[in-house]
């Protein structure tokens, strides 16, 4: 006999199911319109059950909590991997993460949780916005030997760019590593993945942005030729 | 209330200030926290702290121990705020519902690291009217203890066994010697009369 997993309602809505049973009644709801209705009902009903359970909490609990939360970091939304960020970062300090509006835009696919302090998402997460939302933006794309793509989003105005790649070949032991060129002279913006994104700050008059193969964590100056470049 | 609320620019706002709002809107707080957002947590934890810790202290019996699992399930909110989707239920339902399953995940964690024999004594012993009767009684919040007065006795023990005493129906089946469908339905009949009684919309 198979259980009828409707019964399992108001042992769902008490929290009295075992993780499987839970999965299979979850499963069920999905499918089952009026089911989801009575069960939000019911949830809400046991959300009541719950509040009439609450007590005074000790305030040293509050400060413990406020505090490991502090030190604690938290799931992002859909970002694309940014690997060795925060050893980077001290040296780097043009290095972001990509928001979801960027991943979006940008049509980079990959979805990844990355675990980050957030105040420095979220300052990146502004300069990434201001870049995707600047009047004076252009994007170019271009697609490399083997279906790898990649794409500058650039900023006269801002002085600042945003440059993704997506689909590059793995590395082992190794790191791309992005170079602004001005006159024949590269330095170095940062490490990327395979599928990564970068902050390019001061473009100022850089007329191209290089791609490298570098020993793992980058190089002073490049050491292989490039793997892609692109004109600012 | 030192201030109004529309007075109020967005940004860092005085923790005392947020927490003494009648209804802080507990969707944005949470929204709010995915961002980081510190101060939004802070409010929210003021909002629902105690609502977490009594719940936890219902189920595991032991003070200590439920704020350790306040304090857990608060990290979890802070670290996975921005799963929380708003077009698909409550912020206060989705920490609330996060608390239940964290403390009783706690009480099976706890019972089955002792001795097989005691927990089996624990679950087939005298206990549950205890915990049946003290979650009653205790009970803080008057609508919701004149509304238990509503259901039968075998609906008001199935549903607070399960909600405050962490046991799942099968359990809840052998304490009170009835079949597994009967006490499905007795919960569901009681939470039917529950939801009436409080006059919950979902």
């Amino acid at each position: 006999m198979t259980v009828d997993l409707h019964s399992l309602i108001g042992p769902y809505a008490l929290g009295a199911l075992d993780t499987d049973e839970r999965s299979a009644f979850e499963a069920h709801l999905a499918t089952c319109p009026t089911c989801a209705e009575e069960v939000d009902g019911f949830v809400a009903t046991s959300v009541r059950l719950a509040e009439a359970a609450a007590t005074t909490p000790p305030p040293t609990l509050r400060e413990q909590i406020l505090a490991a939360a502090a030190t604690t970091p938290q799931e992002r939304p859909a970002v694309i991997p940014l690997r060795r960020r925060r050893g980077l970062r001290s040296m780097l300090p043009g290095l972001v993460a990509a928001a979801a509006v960027l991943v979006a835009a940008a049509g980079v696919t990959g979805y990844v949780l990355e675990y980050n302090r957030t105040q420095d998402f979220q300052a990146e997460q502004t300069r990434v916005e201001q870049i995707m939302t600047a009047p004076d933006a252009t994007t170019s794309d271009k697609t490399l030997d083997g279906g790898a793509t990649m794409r500058l989003v650039h900023s006269p105005s801002l002085d600042a760019a945003l440059l993704s790649v997506s689909g590059l070949p793995e590395l082992d032991g190794q790191d791309y590593q992005l170079w602004t060129l001005r006159d024949g002279e590269a330095s170095s913006v940062g490490v990327m993945s395979a599928s990564d994104m970068i902050y390019v700050g001061n473009v100022g008059d850089a007329d191209r942005l290089a791609l490298t193969v570098e020993p793992k964590g980058g190089s002073e100056s490049p050491t292989t030729a490039p793997v892609a470049s692109m004109a600012v | 209330m030192a201030a109004t609320p529309a007075s109020r620019p967005d940004g860092p706002r005085p923790v005392a200030a947020v927490a003494s709002e009648s209804s802080p809107d507990l969707d944005d707080l949470l929204l709010r926290t995915a961002r980081g957002d510190d101060q939004a947590f802070a409010a929210l934890y003021d909002a629902l702290g105690g609502a977490v810790l009594g719940l936890a202290r219902r189920l595991v019996r032991n003070p200590s121990r439920a704020e350790e699992i306040t304090q857990e399930v608060f990290l979890q909110v802070w670290r996975t705020a921005a799963r929380f989707d708003p077009d698909r239920g409550r912020a206060k339902t989705w920490v609330l519902v996060l608390a239940h399953r964290r403390a009783v995940d706690a009480i099976r964690h706890d019972q089955a690291a002792s001795d097989r024999e005691d927990a089996y004594d624990w679950v087939g012993g005298p206990d549950h009217d205890v915990v049946s009767e003290e979650a009653i009684v205790n009970l803080e919040h008057q609508q919701v203890r004149r509304c238990m007065d509503g259901l039968t006795d075998l609906q008001r023990e199935s549903v607070t066994l399960a909600f405050y005493g962490g046991y799942s129906y099968p359990e809840v089946a052998e304490l009170l010697d009835a079949n597994l469908a009967t006490v499905k339905t007795r919960m569901r009949d009681g939470l039917i009369r529950l939801r009436d009684c409080m006059g919950v919309s979902a």
